[in-house]
């Protein structure tokens, strides 16, 4: 069975050399004159003001918590979905708590208000 | 138990002794932005210092001056006509106003006084350059919020409008038509029926504009709700033009203090209720309409014979007695003035010119940009629609 | 004997001869591929030009023909010529790994892409959840890109663009669940095969929601508009590409637009029907144009080519969401509707409803 993403394999190493060769060949071709300005940050043409290793936002550690979590439930629902009919009511309401229990979750988020400004 | 989010008001800064905003920035909660002269959010050169919490701008400090000419020390070294080239320099995307303002306030104070003929002429061009700065307005609120379609269509629109000013005057953008004394030129043969055409032109357009801009949902999710000017800010902020109508007040120095042919025109202020961006360039979009019309009613109205200039004494030798004036008028953006000063020698003593972009642009903008969402801070600039070569000439 | 080009390649080791049929088909898929991504560019400009009342490129052409056609040769040739910048305290090797992490995941998803009943480089089983995959895999080039420029602008940018990635990946998820509870299968042939038949039969009518959301997450995912608002220029100017120019630049380019025909082929092979035609099969009897009008991959092509240009016609009519507009569209409006949904199709399922749920498995 692995056989079969042999292809797949070698399709993303291909990718991958892809990206690789096409910045050599940039790197390769086109002049190198560094200068001060050239690597200094964008700042609108202003000095920037402080290092950019600065600390950031909670709510977007908020967000990527929360993604886990819902796309944990959608890798439990994928092999649900393609035996749905071979298992029957039984797993159908089996499913149906599952997603009850997350859904109360996914409300509870919202109104605590964890979904807000983002 | 209110399940009701309240935002965290712990977050936003406290106000010290003096007034100021107690801002700490190495606390790291706060970030200092510049939305700098080179941005392609912005109206024009001008920058504005942000001070951002998050998503939210907690304080804003615009910086102008990358526009300074130095016209008005330039006015005074030279005679009074050879300011005449100059003040239409002064701002740069309407320069009609510069050049009525200058011309009335020196006819004013030398006692000129310029003809029937000459003053329908001078109106007509003011409501052209009018409805040319509205659409250009039209296209920047548009490209502000990301939609790039709405600045090319109307830059299409202006460009046929252009072409009647090149008819007209000679010249596309600086005309130098309205000379103290009259205008230059009548209208040429056949102006009229291509007018016609390029107004029909301009108001389907307008009409394509209103479709896709005014109707869409997302513009609309965009711009309603945002950037609301309080009435009670009009007057001790010197609000004018279409700032004020859309907040409710009526005011309009065509109507207020009518001058040239107004009184003769038919015409209502546009006024709005809302007074958020989209109040604002729906007034402005309904004033384009009103303008369209007037240009239709002048054209028709106008005097066909008649002298186009007063006499006017030598330019080279003019000396103007001594005294004061200051003439004003409602351009697309409020109201405009030239307060000039004479003192008996062939030079002006002293031009100011007063435009709105100042208040509207420095004063009424660092009030109004607190608390906003950074991604609204270019669509607020431009609702204001200022021009920032007027700001500091 | 004398050694013929026949008897050498049978003279070759069987896994050398696998690999090497391997790398012939990926180049078949590859080169279109990329051909497609560079001329996407050019339709983009052209199209959205129209629709402003103005012309696209037209002057670069093949010596004095096509003018406008070479525009993306010569663009390609121009990245490849640019200087590529390595920012001072940048973090060379993550700052360079970004845009190829990008380019392959939005590159290695094609390995799966059936284009024809029978033309897919690897019919693998598991389809479906190895594209899901692979896809969120791009969200970390654009965070290593944000983090190794060294620069605020990009790191605020990157940070924003994949918390609106990945929330939009959920109402993608849900929406994919959607289709395998009418499918049957993760395989995506099945999946085209279970939409046999005409315009009725497949699955953009039971499934409507769920296809509205998909294709809106899709142009949410890739960071189109209007939900650009991480390359918006009034406000973050660029966001986490500021820092790159020449090919890096050039490499998140491609990469964006791999996964904006990726996820266009995806919304035609998933809800559309992908290669079958939306006449009658007797139409195929027709003499003649039988063949243009029966099932193919040119009808795959001709759906996947509608929806990119729903791409353009979006980037040109919208103006951008804020931010916050984006993140409750995502969570709080997709979301529940994808869940609801999902039991619907569930239901219909259990219960058979035909035309679509009644064939056997």
């Amino acid at each position: 069975m692995l056989t079969s993403y042999l292809p797949v394999l070698i399709f993303i190493l291909v990718g991958f050399g892809l990206g690789v060769v096409l910045i050599s060949i940039n790197n390769i071709l086109a002049p190198h004159r560094p200068d001060e300005e050239k690597l200094s940050p964008y700042e609108c043409g202003f000095e920037a003001f402080e290092d950019s290793r600065m600390k950031f936002d909670v709510r977007y550690y908020l967000v990527a918590i929360l993604f886990i979590i819902f796309d944990l439930e959608i890798a439990f629902l994928f092999p649900w979905a393609v035996v749905l009919k071979q298992i029957g009511m039984i797993g159908f309401w089996a499913m149906v708590i599952f997603l009850g229990i997350l859904v109360v979750g996914f409300i509870y988020e919202w109104k605590k208000g964890a979904l807000e400004w983002e | 138990m209110s399940y009701h989010f309240q935002p965290d008001r712990s977050q936003y800064p406290q106000k010290k002794a003096d007034g100021t905003l107690d801002i700490d920035l190495a606390s790291g909660k706060y970030l200092k932005l510049w939305q700098g002269p080179q941005h392609p959010g912005i109206t024009g050169n001008m920058s504005v210092e942000l001070t951002v919490c998050g998503d939210e701008v907690v304080e804003g400090k615009t910086h102008v001056g990358y526009l300074h000419r130095g016209f008005e020390k330039l006015m005074e070294r030279r005679t009074f006509i050879q300011c005449f080239p100059i003040v239409c320099r002064v701002c740069v995307p309407e320069p009609d106003f510069n050049e009525y303002c200058y011309a009335a306030a020196v006819e004013e104070l030398a006692g000129i006084e310029s003809p029937e003929r000459a003053n329908w002429i001078r109106t007509l061009i003011l409501e052209m350059g009018r409805i040319n700065s509205y659409l250009m307005y039209l296209g920047g609120q548009a490209g502000s919020f990301g939609m790039g379609v709405i600045g090319q269509w109307t830059t299409y629109a202006r460009d046929l409008m252009l072409d009647r000013f090149e008819e007209l005057t000679g010249a596309r953008i600086y005309h130098m038509f309205i000379l103290p004394g009259g205008v230059r030129d009548g209208l040429p043969e056949g102006f009229e029926k291509r007018m016609e055409e390029t107004l029909l032109e301009i108001e389907s357009t307008l009409g394509d504009v209103y479709d896709v801009m005014f109707c869409n949902a997302v513009f609309k999710k965009r711009a309603v709700g945002v950037g609301f000017i309080d009435p009670e800010l009009i007057d001790p902020y010197g609000v004018t033009g279409p700032n004020a109508r859309a907040a409710g007040v009526a005011s309009d120095v065509r109507k207020d203090q009518p001058y040239l042919v107004y009184p003769e025109l038919d015409f209502e202020p546009v006024i709005g209720q809302d007074s958020d961006i989209y109040a604002r360039a729906d007034v402005r979009r309904r004033d384009t309409l009103v303008s369209i019309d007037l240009v239709r009613q002048m054209l028709a109205k106008m005097p066909r014979t008649g002298p186009l200039m007063a006499k006017i004494p030598n330019v080279l030798h003019w000396k103007i007695p001594r005294g004061e004036t200051y003439i004003r008028g409602e351009c697309s953006r409020g109201e405009y003035g030239y307060y000039l000063v004479t003192d008996g020698s062939g030079y002006p003593r002293r031009v100011n010119v007063r435009g709105p972009s100042y208040t509207h642009a420095v004063a009424l903008l660092e009030r109004l940009i607190v608390n906003l969402d950074i991604a609204d801070v270019a669509g607020l600039m431009v609702s204001l629609h200022t021009y920032p070569p007027e700001i500091e000439r | 004997m004398p050694e013929t080009p026949l008897t050498l390649w049978a003279s070759l080791p069987e896994p050398l001869v696998t690999v090497l049929v391997i790398l012939f088909k990926i180049t078949l898929i590859l080169v279109p591929l990329l051909l497609s991504v560079a001329y996407l560019t050019l339709a983009e400009r052209k199209i959205i030009g129209w629709i402003q009342v103005r012309m696209g490129p037209n002057r670069v052409g093949f010596f004095g023909v096509a003018k406008g056609w070479a525009q993306p040769i010569a663009d390609l040739v121009k990245m490849l010529m640019k200087e590529f910048i390595w920012p001072r305290k940048a973090n060379r090797f993550l700052f360079v790994l970004a845009p190829i992490i990008a380019l392959t995941a939005a590159v290695g998803a094609w390995a799966v892409i059936p284009f024809d009943d029978g033309l897919v480089l690897a019919d693998v089983n598991a389809g479906l959840l190895y594209i899901l995959a692979i896809t969120s895999l791009g969200v970390y080039g654009i965070i290593i890109a944000g983090w190794a420029s060294n620069s605020k602008y990009a790191l605020l940018g990157a940070m924003r663009s994949a918390a609106q990635i990945i929330a939009y990946e959920i109402a993608m998820g849900f929406a994919l669940v959607g289709v395998l509870l009418a499918a049957g299968s993760l395989n995506l042939r099945e999946i085209v095969l279970a939409q046999q038949g005409g315009v009725i039969d497949w699955f953009w009518l039971p499934l409507f929601p769920l296809f509205v959301i998909y294709f809106i997450s899709g142009v949410a995912e890739t960071n189109r508009a209007p939900f650009d608002v991480a390359e918006g220029e009034s406000e973050i100017v660029a966001g986490f590409h500021v820092e790159y120019s020449g090919m890096g630049f050039a490499v998140f380019f491609l990469a964006e637009y791999a996964a904006m025909i990726l996820i266009a082929a995806l919304t035609a092979l998933m809800f559309l029907g992908g290669w079958y035609s939306p006449f009658p099969d007797t139409a195929t009897e027709t003499p003649m144009i039988g063949v243009l009008l029966g099932p193919g991959i040119h009808w795959l092509v001709l759906k996947t080519a509608f929806f990119l240009f729903l791409y353009l016609w979006f980037r040109a009519t919208f103006p951008r969401y804020r931010y916050d507009q984006i993140m409750r569209l995502g969570w709080k409006v997709f979301i529940p509707v994808t869940i609801v949904w999902l039991l619907v199709v569930a239901v219909a399922v259990m219960g058979e409803v035909p035309p679509w749920f009644n064939h056997p498995l």
